[in-house]
């Protein structure tokens, strides 16, 4: 459900820029806040805010992988896989994470907690290795502060 | 050339030691193309915008301050400059290509000996010639279900795409409707459908034929042929009144397929879906191959001698007995021009009788010089128009084509009008929609009139020469009058007429048929009047007129298939009657040349006829009323001219074998024309052409090579010298 509200968000960030369709990341942001995922719904609603037809929206939603096309769970960790993080061992931190959370790369928990993903570069090369827990950062993290999040993250939920 | 590029600065540049002269702003690309130096392109289209996404076009430019190097560019996106040195076959060039191909090759199946495109492939061609003999990529390829369905008539297999991105950008950027996307990215990349938004454009098969390689094919072609089987012929869609250019795709007695043969000023090098596809009549087993008369009720085969034969017979007797007013003709909006020329001469001179006429709109005769049955514009002078009104119109299902020159207009600016009862895919695009009543567009066109005099905003030649009673004139159509069954404010019709009056350039289109609308007579008078009255008329980039329903309407008035004129719109003394009259009763024995009346009236009254003789390629409502029907030829069976919607007349030529024991249209009014005692030598419609550009004054000169492959515009500038007949 995209809820009014965020329709209303929509079509504030619409009226920021001169040009309608530039706004059309920032609105498929919130309609991706709303749902957790870019729902057909979320297209639909982007389209009619931003005013152009639903299958240019789509081209975009499915271009940026930051947009995802199915649902995730409530808690998106991403690992950087690029070059930096690859030679600070990223290969490694991955492993521990699938194996603390019992997911593969790419996966979500059966109860819906953990969505584990491998990105490219998160523009933090020289903390590498780095990760983002729903888009907050987490620098240099050796296996003994991988251990320590997987700790917490679980006596959150 | 059109006028805008007179304007435009001339730069020289050399290319592969060539010197070529362009207009400022071409890129490097067409410019050899005019230098005959063939660049490999695939994602570059001469009708887009550049895009520089495939990198295939790669040419070595010398640098202007050597000895900075430069690597390679691509010559779909660098613009020229004067004195600018390209080479399109170095070394450096000869191995851009080859990496390139061979990148696009790594995915793709080489599926060539089963490939519908195999033979005419950019892909398959450019690798010949510039490719590398073997690839280095020794991994399995991506593998795709295949193929999927994309549309109702279009089939994607996604192993094939090179993702150059062709289809998806006509769709979105030409077509402007629902279409093809680009999902994923990188090396996910692919060509598919928001399933949400269906690929239901009746431009889709465009992309097809866009389409470099063999990822998106026909339907109706899918192994049918290879492409080096076909015989390919110039010829003119027959599907509406725009007269888009075709290439006639034939194999042994049947045509496979229709591909644009592009022309400029008309079609812009695009089909619609309707014309590509139509040709499924041609080939139909079911047409007619043997003249039928009715015996007992029923409609037996006979040989032709005995069926022209007895038509002659029959319509003579009909004359004897209740003279020529019992005789009349309906003629044809898809025969040639010769055909109707023919056909209404055979009617005039052998029959006596001025009773002919066809299906058509509600045009007033011709007065003071004035055809309001003609655009005065052209289809090109559309790509530059301020504002386009369409007062009742519906070109993308009516007249297609014609609806991408109205995008194209909206892309360079344009301002659109669309005032029609009935919602239309072009009402997302407009600035301004409003639903009105059928039969409201002349009042509405008065109400403009109304406002342009109450405010004084007329303009160019009439403005002069406007009288007090002439002011009066629309004293009563005031827009509070009319507003309501137009859908909009009083105050929207005067912004409306301010905005047409003021405009550097005003397109106002109504199709043929809303004129028959009940309230609509004086449309065709109203629309051109306002034009008149606001400068539209002959300024560039502007024009008034109807948008016809078939590919020869114009043609089947201008040759005086009319029972009030004769060819040339020479006004006949002792008109006759008109359709409707005829098929109400007013005549005996009814002549119909490719023409199905029982569409629009109703058929009963066709079995009041004593004698009905029909010419036609199948079974139609009317035939299988008829007393006689003779089996004709179709457009692709027979030469001859017709005339689009602005007055091109463009030569069809035979692209065909004819159908055993048909015969073409001319060929069938000759031997009746003969038997009806005319002594007509016509060899050809050639020669018929020629009776043609010199009797009538509109057609003065033209002949099938003066046509060439493109047609000329008759001018409508100096109505004919007004010559009474009979």
């Amino acid at each position: 459900m995209i809820s009014e509200a965020a329709r209303e968000r929509m079509r504030a960030t619409v009226a920021k820029y001169p040009v309608a369709r530039s706004a059309l990341l920032p609105v498929l942001r919130i309609a991706q806040e709303e749902e957790g995922y870019i729902t057909p719904e979320g297209l639909r609603a982007a389209s009619e805010v931003v005013g152009i037809k639903e299958d240019e929206v789509e081209m975009v939603a499915s271009f940026y992988a930051m947009f995802f096309q199915k649902p995730v769970g409530k808690n998106v960790i991403k690992v950087c896989t690029s070059i930096s993080c690859y030679l600070r061992g990223c290969d490694r931190l991955i492993k521990q994470l699938e194996d603390g959370l019992g997911v593969k790369r790419g996966e979500t928990t059966p109860d819906g907690a953990f969505t584990l993903l491998g990105v490219e570069c998160l523009a933090s090369c020289g903390t590498a290795p780095v990760l983002q827990v729903n888009d907050e950062f987490e620098e240099n993290v050796t296996p003994q502060r991988a251990a320590e999040l997987m700790r917490q993250w679980k006596s959150e939920q | 050339m059109s006028q805008e590029s007179s304007n435009v600065p001339q730069v020289t540049l050399t290319i592969d030691g060539r010197s070529v002269t362009v207009p400022q702003g071409t890129v490097v690309w067409k410019a050899a193309q005019l230098a005959g130096i063939e660049i490999p392109i695939y994602c570059y289209h001469p009708k887009m915008p550049p895009l520089g996404a495939c990198r295939m076009c790669f040419v070595e430019i010398e640098p202007m301050q050597p000895p900075v190097a430069k690597p390679p560019q691509t010559a779909c996106t660098t613009e020229v400059r004067e004195g600018m040195v390209v080479h399109t076959d170095t070394p450096l060039v000869q191995k851009a290509r080859k990496g390139t191909l061979e990148f696009l090759l790594i995915n793709h199946p080489l599926d060539c000996p089963i490939c519908d495109k195999g033979g005419e492939c950019d892909l398959q061609d450019f690798t010949l010639r510039y490719g590398p003999g073997a690839s280095r990529f020794d991994l399995e390829k991506r593998h795709f279900q295949k193929p999927i369905s994309v549309s109702e008539n279009i089939l994607l297999d996604r192993e094939r795409c090179i993702a150059c991105q062709r289809c998806v950008r006509f769709t979105q950027e030409i077509a402007q409707d629902n279409g093809l996307i680009m999902l994923q990215r990188g090396f996910r990349t692919e060509v598919g459908v928001d399933p949400n938004a269906p690929f239901d454009s009746i431009f889709s098969g465009n992309v097809v034929e866009m389409c470099p390689v063999g990822a998106l094919t026909a339907k109706s072609y899918r192994f049918v042929t290879r492409p080096w089987e076909l015989r390919r012929t110039p010829s003119v869609c027959p599907g509406c009144a725009v007269g888009c250019n075709v290439r006639v795709d034939v194999r042994v007695d049947r045509i496979l397929r229709l591909t644009s043969r592009t022309n400029d000023d008309i079609d812009d090098g695009w089909l619609c879906d309707r014309g590509r596809w139509g040709y499924e009549p041609v080939n139909d087993p079911a047409r007619l191959r043997v003249p039928l008369v009715r015996r007992n009720g029923e409609l037996h085969e006979t040989t032709w001698d005995a069926a022209l034969d007895l038509v002659a017979e029959k319509l003579k007797a009909t004359v004897v007995q209740y003279g020529s007013q019992a005789v009349g003709g309906i003629g044809s909006t898809h025969t040639t021009n010769e055909e109707n020329y023919l056909f209404q001469k055979a009617l005039r001179e052998g029959l006596k009788t001025n009773n002919i006429d066809h299906y058509h709109g509600r045009f007033p005769a011709a007065s003071q010089g004035a055809m309001p049955w003609v655009f005065t514009g052209t289809i090109t002078g559309i790509d530059h128009a301020a504002h386009i009104v369409l007062l009742g119109a519906d070109p993308y299902t009516r007249q297609p084509v014609l609806d991408l020159r109205i995008k194209k207009a909206l892309r360079n600016g344009a301002k659109l009008t669309v005032i029609n009862p009935e919602p239309a895919r072009i009402d997302r695009l407009a600035a301004r929609v409003w639903r009105n009543t059928p039969g409201s567009e002349a009042a509405l066109a008065r109400a403009l009139m109304h406002v342009v005099l109450a405010e004084n905003l007329a303009r160019g030649d009439m403005a002069a020469g406007i009288t007090p009673d002439y002011r009066s004139r629309f004293q009563n159509d005031t827009p509070e009058r009319v507003a309501a069954t137009i859908g909009a404010t009083a105050d929207d019709i005067r912004a409306l007429a301010r905005e047409i009056a003021g405009s550097d350039g005003a397109v106002i289109l109504y199709d043929e048929m809303t004129t028959r609308q009940p309230g609509n007579e004086t449309l065709a008078a109203d629309a051109f009047e306002l034009a008149l009255l606001t400068d539209h008329v002959t300024r560039p980039h502007a024009g008034v007129g109807p948008l016809w329903e078939d590919a020869n309407s114009l043609g089947a008035r201008d040759m005086g298939v009319l029972p009030d004129v004769a060819p040339g719109y020479r006004p006949i003394k002792s008109p006759g009657m008109d359709y409707d009259a005829m098929l109400g009763g007013g005549v005996r024995a009814l002549w119909v040349m490719g023409a199905n009346p029982a569409r629009h009236v109703d058929p009963a009254l066709l079995d009041k006829l004593d004698f009905l003789v029909v010419q036609e390629m199948a079974m139609t409502e009317t035939a299988k009323r008829a007393d006689v029907v003779l089996p004709a030829l179709s457009y692709a069976e027979k030469i001859g001219t017709v005339t689009n919607l602005e007055r091109c007349v463009q030569p069809l030529r035979r692209a065909l074998t004819p159908l055993p024991g048909a015969r073409a249209d001319w060929e069938i009014l000759r031997a009746l024309a003969t038997r009806l005692g005319l002594n007509w030598a016509y060899r050809s419609p050639a020669d018929v052409l020629t009776e043609i550009a010199s009797a009538v004054p509109l057609y003065a000169g033209l002949t099938r090579v003066a046509l060439g492959d493109q047609g000329k515009r008759w001018s409508f500038a100096g109505m004919p010298e007004v010559v009474e007949v009979r």
